[in-house]
């Protein structure tokens, strides 16, 4: 069974997110902030992270960079989900080593579930 | 009065009241406490050239040539300092600041010494020309020629990246620099004992002032127009007090008296009515700053719960959550359908606010516009066909070329049309085209809808502005959708008009886009965090 962590601090969506992917098969941890991402990441080893970049106390590019030193974690892929929408976010997050980036309030979780097992294959 | 003992006097004496003005308007901001400092320079250096010319014995004269150099030695390091800071590197040059700054205090240490000036000797009409001592040439090479070409390189290298009013700031100030120390610099062969260039130094300073306060007035300097104001007032007043007071007759001090008082009392209202307008327009800014924050905010924040609506009315469609009983399957669609349209509000929302602010980013790639408008039209299908509406697309038989753009904000922009198509048209359906010629791709969209009165014509590409057709009609629709879509299509230097034939006889969308692409990128974004 696949592992995908979402780091998402609104409880609502993230509880949505892992609603949709138990669904279809995965099993779905949550996070509510980079540094419990982080540490879920390393214990858990997911195949896949879903990662907001509005996160309380840092950014969600943090994870990213954090994520990159840690040898365990750093081939993991991540997916963004994001209400942000502007290039320079985008660029941060590519830049920091995301596979994919997605804004949430455009798709249907089905979509993004789509867009999970895409990475994933 | 000789011209050199008039043109020095009065250049000191502007120079410190120009000073003044501009320092006591924001004494913390480095711009103007370093341009104070440089004008006090260049007050001490005139001032002191006005005594000097005046005296008739060597010794006094040798004094206030000292005098006059010592105000020379400190120009170059407030004029580095102040350029610095109009270009915002006052901290990445900071090394080469604290060189100039204690290469000066040296200098100054020694200005009053034989090192610096050894003496005063007759030079062409000249009585008592200072005479360069040996520390002298080496204030010239460190002191005054290399921090004034230093300071202008930093300002050339920089105007070559600035656009619009800073541009044109760096602009007068280059030009105001090279007139000041161009003319500085004819004062020096003289001081070598070289009759070669006519010593014009005192009367350019005048230049520069000007320079300067032309660059104050039409592309506020010193972010503050009505300095200039104020000045012309404080100068005029000070000329007309000393009309009044030296008036040789009664009657002369009455009428001189008269016109001192009246134009003290036009000239303070006269400011007080600028300074009203100016903090009125400052206000009006702060609001409209504020307003399209608050718009950049709230759509951001929208945007989550939005997502959760559409999220979970679709997982209630899609059966994830059991089946649906069929009297709430109707309902459960309208959710899902309704939050689409707000979050397809909100993205116009915060186009236009990133419009607003100057922040709209544009990321440029080939792209095939062809496919784009395929694309375009699968995004829509859905709604036309709900609506019973035929799609059209007479797609070109040949492939175009692929064209530079900013595919989302192209797509953003013809999906706005194509829903606004859709939107207003009852019944019929739209036809979409594609041509091109040399210079341009040309995308028409031909609804059969309620049509645009032709006075209001120009007004449908307004923020907030709806037809009269669709506000009698429809309760949708917000009136941001072709205001978004002709602002990126102007973005990429492309045209959007409209056509129609008045009401209820359908309307055409023209946009054309520049098959080469003409665009200047801009960017400017900063990612924040949310606060716990």
């Amino acid at each position: 069974m696949n592992k995908i962590l979402i780091i998402e601090d609104e409880k609502i969506l993230a509880e949505m997110y892992k609603f949709k992917l138990e669904k279809e098969g995965f099993q779905v941890f949550n996070a509510i902030d980079v540094d419990a991402g982080v540490e879920i990441a390393k214990k858990e080893i997911p195949n896949l992270v879903i990662l907001d970049m509005l996160l309380p106390k840092e950014s969600g590019v943090n994870y990213l960079i954090k994520a990159k030193a840690i040898k365990s974690i750093s081939s993991i892929p991540v997916l963004v989900l994001s209400n942000f929408d502007d290039v320079e976010t985008k660029k941060k997050a590519f830049e920091n080593g995301a596979k994919d980036y997605m804004i949430k309030s455009n798709h249907d979780p089905h979509e993004i579930v789509d867009r999970v097992k895409q990475l994933l294959s | 009065m000789d011209f050199y003992i008039i043109s020095s006097f009065l250049n000191g004496i502007v120079a410190i009241l120009f000073g003044w003005f501009i320092f006591s308007k924001n004494w913390k901001n480095v711009t103007n406490w370093t341009f104070f400092l440089m004008n006090i320079s260049v007050a001490i250096w005139n001032l002191a050239y006005c005594v000097w010319f005046s005296r008739t014995d060597p010794v006094s004269a040798l004094y206030w040539s000292k005098m006059l150099n010592l105000g020379a030695t400190l120009i170059p390091i407030f004029y580095l300092h102040w350029s610095l800071s109009i270009i915002n590197l006052v901290k990445e040059k900071k090394n080469i600041l604290i060189f100039g700054y204690l290469f000066t205090l040296f200098c100054s240490i020694l200005s009053f010494s034989d090192f610096y000036i050894k003496s005063v000797d007759q030079v062409g009409r000249f009585s008592f020309w200072p005479q360069a001592g040996p520390l002298y040439s080496l204030f010239l090479i460190f002191g005054y020629y290399f921090l004034t070409i230093y300071g202008m390189y930093q300002l050339f290298k920089a105007k070559k990246k600035a656009s619009g009013e800073k541009s044109h700031q760096i602009d007068y100030v280059i030009l105001g620099s090279l007139l000041g120390f161009g003319g500085g610099a004819t004062n020096f062969p003289f001081m070598y004992g070289l009759n070669i260039v006519e010593p014009i130094g005192q009367p350019m300073v005048i230049f520069y002032i000007i320079i300067f306060a032309l660059a104050t007035l039409r592309y506020h300097l010193f972010e503050i127009k009505i300095i200039l104001v104020e000045f012309f007032v404080g100068i005029m007043s000070v000329a007309l007090a000393f009309l009044f007071l030296f008036s040789p007759t009664g009657m002369l001090k009455l009428v001189s008296g008269s016109v001192f008082f009246l134009f003290v009392l036009f000239g303070i209202y006269f400011i007080r009515i600028i300074h009203r307008e100016i903090a009125g327009k400052e206000e009006a800014e702060r609001i409209s700053r504020l307003k399209t924050e608050f718009i950049s905010i709230v759509s951001h924040q929208l945007r989550t719960p939005l997502a959760a609506i559409r999220g979970y009315a679709d997982m209630i469609i899609k059966g994830d959550y059991g089946v649906v009983p069929d009297g709430l399957k109707s309902p459960i669609n309208y959710i899902h359908d309704t939050s689409i349209s707000m979050i397809k509000m909100v993205n116009n929302l915060l186009s236009i606010s990133r419009l607003e602010r100057g922040k709209i980013e544009l990321k440029i790639q080939e792209e095939n516009v062809l496919k784009l408008i395929c694309d375009c039209i699968k995004d829509v299908r859905l709604a036309a066909k709900e609506k019973k509406l035929y799609l059209k697309y007479n797609k070109p038989k040949s492939e175009y070329p692929l064209i530079k753009m900013d595919a989302e904000k192209i797509k953003h922009a013809l999906t706005n049309i194509l829903n606004n198509a859709i939107l207003y048209t009852p019944e019929g359906g739209i036809t979409i085209k594609a041509s091109k010629d040399k210079t341009f791709v040309t995308i028409e969209i031909k609804d059969t809808g309620v049509g645009i009165e032709k006075d209001e014509l120009e007004k449908v590409f307004l923020s907030f502005s709806r037809g009269k057709g669709g506000r009698e009609l429809y309760a949708q629709g917000t009136g941001l959708g072709l205001y978004v879509a002709k602002s990126f299509i102007e973005m990429h230097k492309g045209k959007i008009r409209c056509e129609s034939r008045g009401k209820g006889k359908g309307t055409t969308f023209y946009i054309q886009i520049p098959i080469i692409s003409q665009i200047s990128l801009r960017q400017d974004f900063s990612l924040p965090t949310k606060k716990s």
